[in-house]
């Protein structure tokens, strides 16, 4: 019985081991350093909170022009079906088949606005393909499909409810965006959501604004380097 | 599900008890000294049951194992709770190695005390309990791995959790760890069908067929997986359960399948001929094997499964009383054809 309860424990020191020495490996040498505007709203958890402390990267809500990657080649690239691919940009019918999301890569900078948001400026699917600057971050995200009205829209269908949306009669646009960021929190250690903290909490939208330095690594990893 | 041991020792007693009806109603009269053999041989195979692992020798013993069962349940479910909440409530205070000593350290804490829980107390229910909530503890500790270093999710971790706790099954013979590993290794198998449609892994669990192979996949496990007698009833009934639910789901809902770039309304009508087809056959298998929870199981997805093709049928169709009544009407129906096919299976 023995020889089990020691295979099990070698794999938990296995699977913490490989974690930390690929991300040790990756943190040794941060491949870019991108400053940004951090807000009160940007951060979670800290002091008396049960969530762990995080700076939330909150994607910017789309504008009207396409962030390079979405187009009709991106798209193929990406693997959606030429269907799809054909329908974006046209009002949404019901035989549209809404596709299941698709990983790829995005970069991301930070819009000078009122609520300093991400605005994705390019999506890839691989990260290699998108240019690095010290300006924009590099993170995993997935694609996927959305109605953008013409009309105001039914008041009862919830953002992902196309089938209550279809019924409301404001005819709707397909468009391809990005639903979602992987991750879509940063970790902060003790010392960051402190220093955070202290000089955010209590202030409106980004009345007060410190800055992070988030480090994107070679192989695609993301993190805190520092705050000020 | 009983254990080899507890189906010996039940049938022991039941034995008996027969016995005993028999020679009062005057049927059989056995000469003493054969009795007396009888008799010792069966307090021998007893003690033998009873000394190598935990054996109920009577209803009330088996009464109190069940609720011990469910204790374990509900331990295992409090400790895992109290251990998730106190990670979450001390992470932020902590710096990096206290937060990896804090996540790292309980699964090879309780790995060690499940050997010793084993070894010290023969009836598992400890041994289980612990073994759970390490691999629980197991599965915070790749998640907090994760969220430390903003890791990207991944079904790998689904693997490595699903593997530590069969390592503990197999190696304890407990069953509540048994069951942690089949559902994540299964969850691990199920998500590899996102691979060749390009999705991301979570997307996997939108995707069907890779689950009724799952369902299958363990129906059969215990054909060509080694280990105790009893383990074979959950892969059966776990198995079962996953090809029933998956059927279930994707026979309503054809964008639940792999090949959604196909009619979806064709898509549904194949797997409602599929789903005829293979839930007879699991009701029939789990007759003619004698796997009790396999028929209950495809019993109750064949019966579900009936309703929703009287709705289809019916529905809009006829009034709503009458569609009731057809119901019930086909309810009696079934029972007396089930009543029929009994008296044959008796008569024969």
């Amino acid at each position: 019985m023995m020889k089990w309860a020691i295979a099990a424990m070698a794999l938990v020191v296995a699977a913490n081991g490989v974690a930390l020495v690929s991300v040790g490996r990756e943190r040794a040498a941060p491949a870019t350093l991108a400053t940004i505007d951090v807000c009160n709203g940007h951060l979670i958890g800290g002091g008396a909170s049960d969530q762990a402390p995080a700076l939330r990267l909150v994607l910017a809500p789309e504008s009207l022009s396409t962030p390079a990657g979405l187009d009709a080649p991106g798209l193929r690239s990406l693997g959606f079906a030429e269907a799809v691919i054909a329908a974006i940009g046209r009002a949404h019918d019901s035989t549209f088949r809404w596709p299941r999301p698709r990983p790829a890569w995005v970069r991301l900078r930070q819009q000078s606005d009122s609520l300093e948001q991400l605005a994705v400026i390019a999506v890839a699917p691989r990260r290699e393909l998108l240019v690095r600057d010290s300006a924009s971050i590099v993170v995993r995200g997935l694609v996927g499909i959305r109605l953008r009205w013409s009309g105001p829209p039914p008041a009862a269908a919830g953002d992902h409810d196309h089938a209550a949306m279809s019924r409301g009669g404001a005819p709707g646009l397909t468009y391809p965006t990005v639903l979602e960021l992987i991750p879509s929190q940063l970790h902060l250690d003790r010392l960051q959501i402190a220093a955070l903290r202290s000089a955010l909490t209590g202030t409106d939208g980004c009345a007060v604004k410190r800055q992070a330095v988030i480090a994107n690594g070679a192989h695609g990893g993301i993190w805190v380097e520092a705050v000020r | 599900m009983p254990s080899a041991d507890q189906q010996r020792a039940s049938a022991i007693i039941a034995f008996r008890e027969e016995l005993a009806r028999l020679e009062a109603a005057g049927v059989v009269a056995l000469d003493p000294a054969t009795q007396g053999r009888i008799r010792a041989h069966h307090d021998a195979a007893l003690a033998s049951l009873a000394a190598a692992g935990d054996v109920d020798l009577s209803a009330s013993a088996a009464r109190l194992s069940a609720g011990m069962r469910v204790t374990t349940l509900l331990g295992t479910i409090a400790l895992s709770a109290a251990y998730g909440l106190f990670v979450s409530s001390h992470w932020g205070a902590l710096a990096l190695v206290p937060q990896l000593a804090l996540v790292t350290l309980p699964p090879l804490l309780l790995v060690a005390l499940t050997h010793v829980a084993a070894a010290r107390e023969r009836s598992g229910y400890v041994a289980s309990l612990l073994a759970t909530v390490a691999a629980i503890a197991f599965a915070i500790n790749l998640g907090a791995l994760g969220q430390l270093f903003n890791l990207p999710d991944s079904r790998n971790a689904l693997l490595a959790v699903g593997a530590f706790a069969m390592l503990l099954a197999y190696g304890y013979g407990l069953t509540l760890p048994l069951i942690v590993g089949i559902g994540a290794i299964g969850g691990w198998l199920w998500t590899l069908g996102a691979i060749p449609l390009h999705l991301w892994w979570r997307d996997g669990f939108g995707i069907i067929e890779p689950l009724l192979l799952v369902g299958l996949t363990a129906l059969t496990a215990p054909a060509w997986i080694p280990g105790p007698a009893k383990f074979a009833g959950w892969y059966r009934a776990l198995g079962a359960t996953a090809l029933v639910l998956g059927l279930l789901a994707v026979e309503s809902f054809g964008r639940l399948s792999a090949f959604t770039t196909a009619d979806l309304h064709a898509i549904e009508i194949g797997y409602k001929l599929v789903g005829a087809v293979v839930l007879t056959g699991l009701v029939a298998w789990g007759i003619r094997r004698d796997q009790r929870l396999v028929t209950q199981i495809g019993s109750a997805g064949a019966v579900i499964y009936l309703f929703m093709r009287l709705v289809d049928w019916f529905w809009d169709l006829v009034p709503k009383w009458l569609f009731f009544l057809l119901v019930g009407a086909f309810a009696l129906t079934v029972l007396l054809a089930l009543r029929r096919l009994r008296r044959v299976q008796v008569a024969a």
